[in-house]
């Protein structure tokens, strides 16, 4: 064939194209593909395709106690040190908008931040706020763009759900109802709770999973309903006290959730393999990452389990597994409120990836550059929308109304 | 294999249009065939498609691929059309995922080339804007990359490698963890 190699072609085939084959890869293979000659580095780099091509876990924004989002100094913990993040750090897009007041972070989703919007002196709650710090572009809910789920709680039970649909534009209410999962004993214990942080819940293939206070896994859709319940991965060790479900996360088109368990002992000879410990001595305080490889027998298959020993050399530091991350087999870890590190499970390595003054929580943050549908007459809605109450836990999941669009991020995206 | 356009259209009376290969060679093909492909429908609907459409960017070998596939997704949407109204719901659906599962079958099949053909197709798909072919061999494309080093997708599509070894070394530190 006379297939022309044209100078600054890459494989022989014009940019449009190879963009199009590119949208279809992994965050991982994008990168790794970088490598490849200067051309495809040069297009993959170049910000005309990042609305199309995937983008990977970006770095994390530190929470703060009792602060608002917009006046402290605002820091980011940069994964990628070549490339800043992509957004201003001042955040003076939202700052000179007088009609936003206070807000708090409450999570991330789809490159999208979640805010929690009160009056100035923290009296009253006037509603939530979904921004894009790629785009720059802000919506109070009802945002027109994603769904919307909270979970209200009263009495530390949660009892509310409202969910706010961008299609037809309304909130819906209902009460969770857990006495059937209850008589079908599902359920360890009624009722359950939802933590609400940003690790315990996590959107994958278009359903909310929510870790519950009783160690099981709830699957939301997006109308807040509840579709089953997921028992939690057994402990590693036969014998161990205190195993928890601490992290919920999608990576690499895969739900894996972390667990944490203390003194295990006798540990399962198939599972020893990957157990990774210091030294025989050790006391075994395991951190363990599971994998649910099939969504229909809900078994969680050990990914790799590794002793706080081995990872810190010492049990005595406070330590948060914070997420994991979405392209590849790295975990994040808070060590004293001071560092965040990363912890690959290949490498079996820890390294520092930033410092982190007393944060609290970690909010993790991939960039998405599509548009919100329309961003007009915000401020009417801003004051307008009390839907939920003050005493809500909340956190959201936002799913792309543009699924067909946001081929960068296919794999966290509802097929409907 | 330019016998594209005879017997099996049911619409004999359907508009005809005359697609030119850069190699000179003539495809007839019916209207609802050759609007797959958006460029072809904006020259239609601008009324320049009398004498034919000459595709110098397109060969015959490629164009006569292109235009089978382009008929199987035609008749496919055509069929999709016709038996929502005639059928029950549940029978439809039946009929739906025949037609799908038939579908699929042909693109499994369609795809069964050798590497330049493909990148041909690729660029046809691209020049002709055929939404479904670009992202059916784009696709597949992208499954051949899945889980390669750069070593071997620069063999595979015999890529020069012209970053030096310092500029390699910088994109592999920024994201070591995508080459674990």
């Amino acid at each position: 064939m006379e297939r022309a190699k044209k100078s600054g072609a890459v494989a022989g085939l014009p940019d449009d194209p190879l963009v199009e084959i590119l949208s279809r890869v992994s965050a991982k293979d994008l990168h790794r593909c970088k490598c490849i000659s200067k051309g495809w580095r040069d297009l993959i780099a170049d910000p005309l395709h990042r609305k199309k091509l995937p983008q990977t876990l970006h770095g994390f924004f530190p929470s703060y106690p009792a602060e608002s989002f917009l006046q402290s100094r605002r820091s980011f913990v940069n994964l990628i040190p070549g490339s800043p993040p992509p957004f201003d750090p001042s955040f003076a897009c939202l700052k000179k908008d007088h009609a936003i007041q206070r807000i708090s972070l409450l999570g991330s989703c789809s490159g999208l931040l979640l805010f929690s919007h009160y009056t100035y002196a923290s009296i009253r709650h006037l509603g939530y706020i979904v921004f894009n710090p790629a785009t720059e572009q802000w919506a109070a809910v009802p945002s027109p763009h994603n769904p919307l789920v909270i979970f209200c709680e009263e009495e530390w039970k949660v009892c509310a759900v409202h969910s706010y649909s961008s299609k037809t534009g309304v909130w819906r209410h209902s009460k969770i109802d857990w006495a059937e999962d209850v008589k079908q004993r599902q359920l360890k214990r009624l009722p359950p709770n939802i933590s609400g942080t940003v690790s315990h819940a996590t959107l994958f293939n278009g359903m909310l999973y929510l870790i519950l206070s009783n160690d099981q896994i709830a699957e939301v859709d997006v109308d807040g309903k509840t579709q089953r319940i997921i028992s939690a991965p057994p402990s590693v060790g036969r014998q161990s006290v205190g195993s928890h479900l601490i992290v919920i996360g999608q990576s690499q088109g895969q739900l894996h959730c972390i667990s944490e368990e203390r003194w295990a002992s006798d540990i399962p000879s198939e599972l020893s393999s990957r157990v990774y410990t210091r030294d025989f001595t050790d006391d075994c305080d395991l951190v363990s990452i599971w994998v649910l490889e099939d969504r229909d027998t809900l078994k969680w298959v050990l990914k790799h389990s590794v002793s706080r020993m081995r990872l810190f050399g010492s049990t005595f530091h406070e330590t948060e597994v914070v997420a994991i991350h979405p392209d590849t087999n790295l975990v994040f870890i808070s060590l004293d409120w001071k560092q965040l590190i990363s912890y690959g499970l290949d490498g079996k390595e820890a390294h520092i990836v930033g410092k982190t003054k007393d944060a609290l929580s970690f909010t993790p943050y991939v960039p998405c550059f599509l548009g919100f549908l329309s961003v007009a007459e915000h401020k009417d809605k801003l004051m307008g929308c009390r839907e939920a109450s003050s005493k809500d836990l909340a956190r959201a999941g936002q799913v792309s109304a543009e699924a067909g669009d946001c081929s960068g991020q296919r794999a966290e995206m509802p097929r409907k | 294999m330019a016998s594209a356009g005879s017997g099996d259209e049911k619409a004999a009376a359907a508009a005809m249009i005359t697609l030119i290969s850069s190699d000179n060679e003539k495809f007839e093909v019916t209207e609802a065939t050759a609007t797959l492909s958006q460029t072809i429908r904006h020259m239609i609907e601008d009324g320049c498609t009398d004498g034919g459409v000459p595709l110098p960017n397109v060969t015959s070998k490629i164009l006569a691929r292109v235009i089978e596939y382009c008929k199987k997704h035609a008749t496919a949407a055509a069929g999709e059309e016709g038996s929502s109204s005639s059928f029950s719901d549940a029978a439809f659906l039946e009929v739906d995922r025949a037609f799908l599962e038939e579908l699929e079958e042909f693109d499994d099949a369609f795809l069964e080339v050798d590497r330049a053909t493909l990148f041909d197709l690729i660029l046809a798909a691209n020049y002709l804007d055929i939404k479904g072919l670009l992202n059916l061999t784009c696709q597949k494309v992208a499954d051949s990359v899945k889980g390669k080093t750069p070593e071997q997708i620069r063999e595979m599509y015999n890529i020069v490698n012209d970053l030096t070894p310092e500029e390699e070394a910088e994109i592999r530190r920024e994201t070591q963890w995508a080459f674990e």
